[in-house]
């Protein structure tokens, strides 16, 4: 049975270096789909997930195993991530053909497809995902493309678990109203 | 092997990149928590003043209104580095603690006011009166009191025309 990430993440505490390559081999995926989708450049997406694993590493000592490590990880991109968004603004100027497809990550959740339902609107969507508030899109990102529980989202964003909630129903709502203006009478 | 892995890999292999000690983060930590305790105390002690310092000063005040002698008397300063003081708790708690799981608004009400009430009861007791006396707090006291051409001011804070 394998081990868990946070069992390997005691053994890199000890010293153990094939179990830090053995969890940059376990994240090192979803963590490059959820910086790009934050800063939208593949480079600048491998360079911050490339960063945070050093600095997981540099800092793994600090880590609690009682906690979950995924949470832990993912902050520190998150953390990268916004630092470089806060510099780059002109990161914002969105190169759409660099991200994944959606049908490519791992999916989005029953609850939005429902509302969705029906839209042949995947690049659509994929670009009027880029043109929601980064705040409320990372929440969407995490939510639906990584299928996150709200407490670990709350873990990594550091906000309430109703802050999750309300910043999710915002961000639909963005997005809704994004599509609605996108589709035309072909896509329905 | 992925590029990413790679290079994150290499760079470790290579001593490029070391891990940081247990005890570097236990040092943190517990600087963190002496500071944090530290700028309680100081915004307790600023607020302190500012219940302190109007109340001394209207103790003695004739002719105006109370409200008017209150807002002459009021330490603006004080009152403004303690609330600084106090954003600067709730930050901290807020950026290092679990904290932020909770309801901002009920948080940063329960802490204002335990730090209001601390700093009250503090400012009724007898323990500013030591204080003033103290060669080094005396400025803290006396600064509010008197202008830079040693006439008695009002009281604390700015004057009303």
């Amino acid at each position: 049975m394998p081990l868990l990430d946070e069992e390997l993440a005691v053994l890199v505490q000890g010293g153990n270096k094939e179990a830090f390559e053995e969890i940059v081999g376990r994240y090192e995926k979803q963590l490059y789909h959820f910086a790009l989708r934050l800063c939208r450049k593949k480079d600048l997406a491998e360079d911050i997930v490339q960063d945070s694993f050093l600095r997981a590493y540099q800092n793994i000592q600090s880590f609690d195993a009682r906690k979950k490590f995924s949470s832990w990880i993912f902050r520190i991109v998150h953390n990268r991530a916004m630092d470089i968004l806060r510099k780059e603004k002109k990161y914002l100027d969105i190169d759409i053909e660099d991200l994944p497809e959606i049908e490519d990550s791992k999916r989005l959740s029953e609850e939005i497809a429902k509302e969705l339902d029906g839209l042949a609107v995947k690049q659509k969507m994929r670009t009027a995902l880029e043109q929601v508030p980064v705040k409320y899109r990372e929440v969407i990102i995490l939510r639906y493309f990584h299928e996150m529980e709200y407490e670990e989202i709350s873990d990594i964003l550091k906000i309430p678990k109703n802050t999750v909630g309300t910043f999710l129903s915002r961000g639909k709502a963005a997005l809704r109203e994004t599509l609605s203006g996108k589709l035309t009478k072909e896509d329905i | 092997m992925s590029k990413i892995k790679e290079d994150v890999m290499e760079k470790i292999s290579s001593g490029q990149v070391k891990m940081r000690s247990r005890n570097f983060f236990v040092l943190m930590k517990a600087l963190l928590e002496i500071s944090l305790v530290a700028l309680v105390a100081f915004v307790i002690f600023i607020f302190n003043l500012t219940f302190y310092l109007p109340r001394r000063m209207m103790g003695a005040g004739f002719g105006s209104s109370r409200f008017t002698l209150l807002l002459e008397s009021l330490p603006w300063t004080h009152l403004v580095f303690g609330l600084l003081g106090l954003g600067l708790v709730i930050w901290i708690l807020y950026r290092y603690t679990g904290l932020y799981k909770k309801h901002f608004i009920l948080i940063v009400s329960i802490l204002s006011f335990g730090i209001l009430l601390i700093s009250y009861i503090v400012s009724v007791s007898n323990l500013n009166e030591r204080l003033e006396e103290r060669r080094g707090l005396r400025g803290l006291y006396r600064q509010q009191n008197w202008d830079t051409e040693g006439h008695q001011r009002r009281g604390p804070g700015f004057q009303l025309k």
